[in-house]
């Protein structure tokens, strides 16, 4: 009996110092913040009225919002995805000894180390329609000039162009860690037994990296779903609103006009569709991999 | 399907796919290098260079010809750089060694124990990275100043040490550590705190080095909170320094790119420096065929 | 290798950086003497040497006057300066003293953030407040905050690319004043697209402000529209008025149809001696004489459609009137603001006064070009932003609709939207 106990209490103090964190720098400040979705706060006044949901009902008519939602479904659907494989390629590419290899491990790591700030301010002068890298090179090469940020056909896509760089490598970083645990023994094994290549990813290498492919895609998602830095410093969410994500709306609510209640009330529903989003990869990715 | 091919067949599949395989790399290097190659060139120019070789491509557009350190000399001589590129490392390095040994604890607990309320808990962790920082910012300001640690080391280094995305990480490789290895060690009368210090972590180093290296990073890009918690200039961080180039009349751009290649040394070094210990040391996984 | 080797690595690298530092508790302002004194924190915004240095020297004289007490300075980039401003406001704390940007002060005013200041201010002090600075200081006929800096805007013209084109240059008097339309003439005339790729490589015309009211609001009211209804409760029949809808086309046709501006700021571009014709804020004149003085350059009087209109305004300073100490906080506003350190913040500084005493002390620098033309200005074409508590939401907006204009929408189709969705946050503030 004495022995149970003593197990049971274990476990608590193993989470206990985390936990006492997260519960005063996270947990308080997370429930404090979304306690204000319910209402009107005037921060530099220091007021808060009560209002119950109307900043939910505000939100579920604003057209704003709605382009938002639609945005942000659209950005994760595209750029996770394409970072996760990207990475995943690279990861099984580099993952072998050589100078050369190293070399390359780190220039493709490098797009993490520049700070987003700078690393955005970069791209939109590199995307200038009339003065950026990219269509002076188009130009040389004998292409058409683009567009790119500044029109509603390219700015969405110019977005995930530059997100999709700046992640891969912080990614394939990861996944190296993930591939390192995997016992050279296993697939020396399935090279005996005369299986190609792509049979020893799919059959070995993958089930073998799922928990580490499981934490890159809800953590890849997660950090997407929460992105404005770009959005803020290349287009502001425009032309007409053809970039704006929900975070940016997070952002311009909160900071800009000043409404915390509405912007709160913008984030508990951003964190309903993480949470959700992420329940589903979890239970479809356990399913999938785990054996 | 795979048949041991004859060396006469296979030298040329080799080739090709050798070749293949280097184009795919490269057109991917290329891709990646050539926005911090303009930013390295940048720096490396006079202000009225910078935005001169972009749209009439030439040589001189990647090079830096006849380029100069001013900007760099600037940086590290006439300004404090050294205490604000030191005030970020040591706040990262410690925001490292407290959250490796936090975070792995949890990650722990939460692995390799089933207890009441276990999935709540690890639910309320994952909450805590799915919420936006302009959210929490004001309430988190509050609690730093309840506790007197505005404008202090403090308040840069402890509200980032407990770590979902550390935990989440760690958890992920400690789970499945075989079972045999931990019963083992109970047999022979082992504490659950040798378990955690002698089997688990040693066993898991390439996610600790990589929970490392993500703590470091988002210590040494943070931006936004340096900038509420503090107020002195003696506390500020690197990422908080550098955006003093870029003043209410004029952008600095020679010594903004600067200060940004400069700030990019350490993360570059602590990945040089850790990548030894996790990326694969023997050739076997490839398409040596 | 043990897990020791990475313990080791990682307390090694802390060791080494924290050797660097004198600890991780040794705070400037840890416990100690220094927490019996008062202390004062100040908010300004980060103006980079030599500019800081007026701030440092009115910091220093309070410090001299009233012994005991400390200023903590803080400077925030301009682009986190609200943010910043914000959150010390509403938790009420680390802000005594804070610079507000010009058109906030009704925002701030309506929020009951400032102290009012009146009893503070002798008759005369005020008065020497410039008439548009002293309008804008003022929120529901009190006095809230004191005018620091200023601004005017002028066309900055590049002689050396007028003369490589053969054209003559326009003239400096503001009876010289030229029109939009000539302005677009000139602008298609000066260009020069020298390996015929379609990216010019000396554009004509081009705003510092591309987006922002404090460039947009000008043509808008040149045209003949108001900006915002005299009552401060709807942009209805003003920017969304047929004038406005004008300019607003006329805008993005210099980008769309003439090509004559780039859609995405170039930087430097006039400092690089690739643009014709720059409508920039004063400070520049500045900018270009000490960083770059090969530019060849003069300036003219901003253009217009119907009547001459420029912007003016840049800084004024508060007191949080949430202050500890309102007393000691108001002597440091006027260490700052008075009309002694006026002066030494122009000269420093580079705005524009905004006393009349500053103008009259320096008949040297007002009554020659470019000054001259800048002085011209405030005095009789100047229009200060609208005062509404909802500005921030104002500029976002209008910004937003102006980008959109420069990116190909149409204009009728942006000012309408932009003026419903300004209305519905007008609403919010009744």
């Amino acid at each position: 009996m004495t022995r149970r106990r003593a197990w049971s209490v274990v476990p608590y103090l193993f989470i206990a110092p985390a936990m006492v964190g997260f519960g005063l720098f996270k947990l308080y400040p997370i429930m404090e913040g979304l306690r204000l979705s319910f209402y009107e706060v005037r921060p530099i006044a220091r007021t808060q009225d009560f209002i119950g949901l109307a900043n939910f009902a505000e939100l579920v008519r604003d057209p704003v919002i709605l382009k938002a939602t639609v945005n942000t479904l659209l950005f994760n659907l595209a750029v996770t995805p394409v970072q996760v494989v990207l990475a995943l390629g690279l990861a099984v590419l580099v993952n072998r000894k050589g100078r050369v290899l190293q070399a390359f491990r780190s220039f493709f790591f490098m797009p993490a180390v520049i700070s987003l700030v700078v690393a955005s301010i970069i791209w939109k002068l590199m995307y200038a329609p009339d003065s950026g890298l990219i269509n002076g090179l188009l130009i040389a090469v004998g292409l058409p000039a683009q567009t790119f940020l500044t029109s509603q056909s390219q700015a969405m896509a110019s977005l995930m162009g530059m997100v999709v760089w700046k992640g891969v490598g912080y990614w394939m970083v990861i996944l190296l860690a993930g591939l390192k645990e995997i016992p050279e023994s296993i697939q020396e094994a399935a090279i005996v037994d005369g299986a190609g290549p792509g049979r020893r990813f799919f059959s070995v290498t993958l089930p073998l990296l799922s928990p580490t492919l499981v934490f890159v895609v809800v953590a890849d998602t997660v950090i997407n779903f929460l992105l404005f830095v770009p959005v803020y410093v290349m287009t502001q969410g425009g032309p007409s609103e053809a970039t704006t994500l929900l975070m940016f709306e997070v952002y311009r609510n909160a900071f800009v006009y000043t409404r915390f209640g509405y912007a709160a009330a913008i984030s508990t529903a951003l964190l309903l569709v993480i949470a959700v989003a992420v329940s589903i990869q979890m239970r479809f990715l356990r399913v999938e991999f785990e054996y | 399907m795979h048949t041991p091919a004859g060396p006469r067949q296979g030298a040329p599949t080799r080739l090709l796919r050798r070749g293949l395989f280097g184009s795919a790399l490269g057109a991917t290097l290329l891709l990646s290098a050539v926005p911090l190659l303009w930013a390295l060139t940048s720096s490396l120019r006079p202000d009225d260079e910078i935005f001169r070789y972009t749209t009439r491509l030439s040589w001189k557009t990647l090079l830096p010809i006849g380029g100069t350190f001013r900007n760099f000399r600037e940086i590290l001589f006439e300004d404090r750089f050294a205490r604000f590129f030191g005030n970020s490392l040591f706040v990262a390095g410690t925001t490292i060694v407290l959250g490796l040994l936090v975070n792995s604890l949890a990650a722990f607990g939460f692995a390799r124990f089933t207890f009441r309320g276990q999935k709540l808990l690890f639910g309320l962790v994952l909450v805590t990275f799915m919420v936006p920082f302009e959210v929490i910012v004001l309430p988190l300001y509050l609690v730093v100043r309840s506790m007197g640690w505005l404008d202090t080391y403090r308040a840069l280094i402890i509200p980032a040490v407990p770590d979902a995305f550390s935990i989440f990480l760690i958890r992920q490789f400690m789970a499945k550590l075989p079972k045999d290895m931990f019963d083992a060690g109970r047999v022979d009368g082992a504490t659950w705190w040798d378990l955690y210090w002698r089997i688990a972590l040693p066993n898991v180093k390439p996610a600790l080095i990589t929970a490392s290296l993500l703590l470091f990073l988002r210590q040494w890009d943070a931006f936004f909170w340096p900038l509420v918690a503090t107020s002195s200039l003696e506390l500020t961080v690197i990422q908080v320094a550098l955006t003093k180039y870029m003043t209410e009349f004029i952008t600095y751009w020679g010594r903004l790119l600067a200060g940004s290649m400069l700030a990019t040394i350490p993360i570059v070094v602590l990945f040089f420096m850790l990548q030894k210990y996790y990326v694969q040391s023997v050739a076997s996984t490839g398409i040596k065929g | 290798m043990s897990h020791r080797t990475i313990l080791t690595i990682v307390l090694s690298f802390a060791l080494v950086s924290g050797g660097i530092l004198p600890g991780p508790s040794s705070s400037p302002v840890g416990p100690g003497p220094a927490q019996a004194a008062t202390e004062l924190q100040f908010l300004s915004v980060a103006r980079g040497e030599p500019r800081r240095q007026a701030i440092l020297a009115a910091v220093a004289d309070f410090e001299k006057a009233n012994p005991g007490v400390k200023v903590v300075l803080s400077e925030i980039p301009f682009d986190q300066f609200f943010q910043k401003a914000a959150i010390a406001l509403s938790s009420g704390s680390g802000i005594d003293v804070f610079d507000v940007d010009s058109p906030l002060v009704a925002s701030y005013g309506h929020q009951g953030a400032l102290l009012q200041l009146d009893k503070y201010y002798s008759k005369e002090n005020a008065q020497d407040f410039t008439k548009v600075e002293r309008d804008l200081a003022t929120y529901k006929g009190k006095m809230i905050s004191a005018p620091m800096g200023s601004t005017s805007v002028g066309m900055f013209v590049n002689v050396d690319l007028f003369k490589a084109a053969g054209l003559k240059l326009p003239g400096t008097d503001p009876k010289e004043r030229m029109t939009w339309d000539q302005v677009v003439e000139l602008a298609k005339k000066v260009q020069v697209d020298k390996n015929g790729n379609k990216i010019p490589d000396v554009w004509g015309l081009a705003f510092q402000q591309y987006d922002r009211p404090y460039m947009m609001l000008p043509l808008i009211l040149s045209n003949g529209a108001g900006d915002l209804s005299p009552d401060g409760t709807t942009v209805d029949g003003f920017l969304n008025s047929p004038a406005a809808i004008e300019a607003a086309r006329w805008y993005g046709d210099t980008f769309n149809k003439h090509k004559i501006s780039p859609r995405e700021q170039i930087p430097n571009l006039f400092y690089t001696g690739k643009l014709a014709m720059y409508v920039a804020p004063s400070y520049e004149a500045n900018t270009l004489k000490s960083q770059y003085p090969n530019v060849n350059w003069v300036l003219v009087p901003h253009p217009y459609f119907k009547k001459p209109v420029t912007e003016t305004g840049a800084w004024h300073a508060g007191v949080f009137s949430g202050t500890k100490h309102p007393d000691l906080a108001v002597a440091l506003l006027k260490a700052y603001t008075d009309p002694e350190p006026a002066k030494r913040n122009y000269k420093i500084m580079n705005y524009m006064p905004v006393r009349e005493s500053t103008f009259k002390a320096l008949p040297e620098t007002f009554e020659v070009m470019p000054n001259k033309l800048f002085y011209w200005e405030i005095v009789h074409t100047a229009i200060a932003r609208p005062r509404t508590p909802a500005y921030r939401e104002y500029e976002d907006l209008l910004r937003q609709a102006f980008a959109n204009v420069r990116q190909g929408a149409d204009a009728a189709k942006e000012m309408n939207a932009a003026a419903e969705k300004i209305n519905t946050q007008l609403r919010r503030y009744k």
